[in-house]
């Protein structure tokens, strides 16, 4: 069919939770897009996520109000932290430790996110993620 | 759950998006944010980002004044039932004797009208477009005048509703493919709501060449709502597999690129029987010599 993009949408929607209430209510719902639908197709679509994991999902929607959406795995940040068994991250990142994680974990990680880092490899996508981790004031081990 | 937005207006796609990409790199970033175009031909776009708490509008005023775009206007948004107002919104397409309607609407579809329902979703072809609307506009002038065909194909068929249509209309076979695996299921699914998948064959395809087409070809009337482009190279396969006398019904097509496709068909055996502009696009509709 003739698909002619309106424009995009970008949000956080935690894994298998898509629910009316802002932001996905207002975002969507200010541009005619089928809220319900979307909900259902998310929520089906990020089964086989951690429930609940924040995941950043571009919907593209088109002239009739139709709709695709793209999911991207889970923040690094939010990986890290779950790592690190921590709630958050340090306030004084490089004075402060808020907590460890082992660099196992920080290929486990890498190897998630792949998909949307720009890195040609996992040694490249692990400095990213280890970029990450220091300005969180989250110490890399072993 | 209290929302504020902050949205604001620029001329162009690009400087839209990278306009998005600075609200997101502030220290409080927006829980979502939207880059749409502005539907009135001016080429402007809107930005709108929403927050749980009310941005700091200074950082935003000088964001949109180093980016040209017009000062945000950032408003508390009330609290809604937005899914009813969607609904609200969504209402029944009418395209001659058929009516498109989400399933909220099941219940106002006229009982002497071919209602199909289609839920605007996954894949195009909800009806709310001028596209699906000039197709099923010709199929219903192409009924007035008595036309009917035995096999009918579908291709680029999004949600199948034209294929669904001629299935409502003639209950003869139809094929309709997609190319894309979500606009199939989606096809399906929307088949198996209205009770017309037993004349329906609904797969994936990239075109005219695969066996699921081939092997009902010739059809009696083929729709292509695609884009001009692809519908020019679709030409020959379109000529080959429609039957003479046949019909094939095409959009997709700005209105000045209508000629351009036109022309082609032309060269392939076809000649005009009617166009359809509705708004900014065109729908064809040949005739098989």
């Amino acid at each position: 069919m003739a698909k002619k993009i309106v424009g995009t949408l970008k949000l956080q929607v935690p894994a298998g939770k898509a629910n009316p209430s802002p932001p996905i209510g207002p975002a969507l719902g200010q541009r005619g897009i089928n809220i319900m639908e979307f909900c259902k197709a998310f929520n089906a679509a990020t089964q086989g996520i951690e429930p609940g994991a924040p995941c950043p999902t571009i919907i593209t929607y088109y002239q009739d109000k139709s709709f695709t959406f793209v999911i991207k795995t889970p923040p690094a940040s939010y990986l890290l932290k779950k790592a690190a068994k921590v709630q958050s991250g340090s306030k004084t990142p490089g004075r402060a430790t808020a907590g460890t994680v082992t660099v196992k974990q920080v290929r486990e990680i890498a190897e998630a996110k792949m998909k949307d880092l720009n890195a040609n490899d996992i040694e490249a996508a692990m400095k990213i993620i280890l970029g990450s981790a220091r300005s969180m004031g989250i110490e890399v081990k072993g | 759950m209290t929302t504020w937005t902050a949205l604001t207006t620029i001329k162009g796609e690009g400087p839209a998006y990278a306009l998005g990409e600075r609200i997101e790199e502030l220290p409080v970033a927006p829980t979502a944010l939207a880059v749409l175009e502005v539907e009135d031909g001016s080429g402007m776009w809107e930005v709108g980002a929403y927050y749980t708490e009310k941005p700091d509008p200074v950082a935003l005023d000088l964001l949109a004044a180093a980016a040209g775009a017009a000062p945000f206007a950032v408003t508390r948004l009330e609290d809604r039932d937005w899914v009813e107002q969607v609904r609200r919104e969504l209402t029944p397409v009418e395209a001659g004797r058929f009516v498109v309607h989400g399933a909220h609407d099941a219940h106002r579809a006229p009982r002497n009208r071919i209602a199909l329902q289609i839920e605007a979703a996954m894949a195009f072809g909800t009806g709310h477009h001028g596209t699906t609307r000039g197709c099923l506009l010709a199929l219903d002038g192409l009924a007035d005048r008595g036309f009917r065909a035995a096999r009918t194909a579908d291709i680029g068929c999004g949600t199948g509703v034209l294929g669904m249509a001629a299935a409502a209309l003639w209950r003869g076979c139809v094929v309709a493919t997609d190319i894309d695996p979500v606009a199939v299921e989606t096809a399906r699914a929307n088949a198996r709501v209205n009770g017309l998948a037993p004349w329906m064959r609904i797969g994936r395809a990239n075109g005219l060449r695969a066996d699921l087409v081939r092997e009902a070809a010739p059809y009696g009337l083929i729709f292509a709502n695609i884009l001009a482009r692809p519908l020019r190279g679709l030409a020959p396969d379109i000529a080959r597999m429609c039957a003479p006398g046949g019909r094939a019904v095409l959009s997709g097509i700005l209105n000045e690129q209508a000629d351009w496709v036109e022309g082609m068909y032309r060269a392939h055996g076809f000649a005009r029987e009617r166009r359809i502009r509705l708004g900014e696009w065109t729908t064809l509709q040949l005739r098989r010599l």
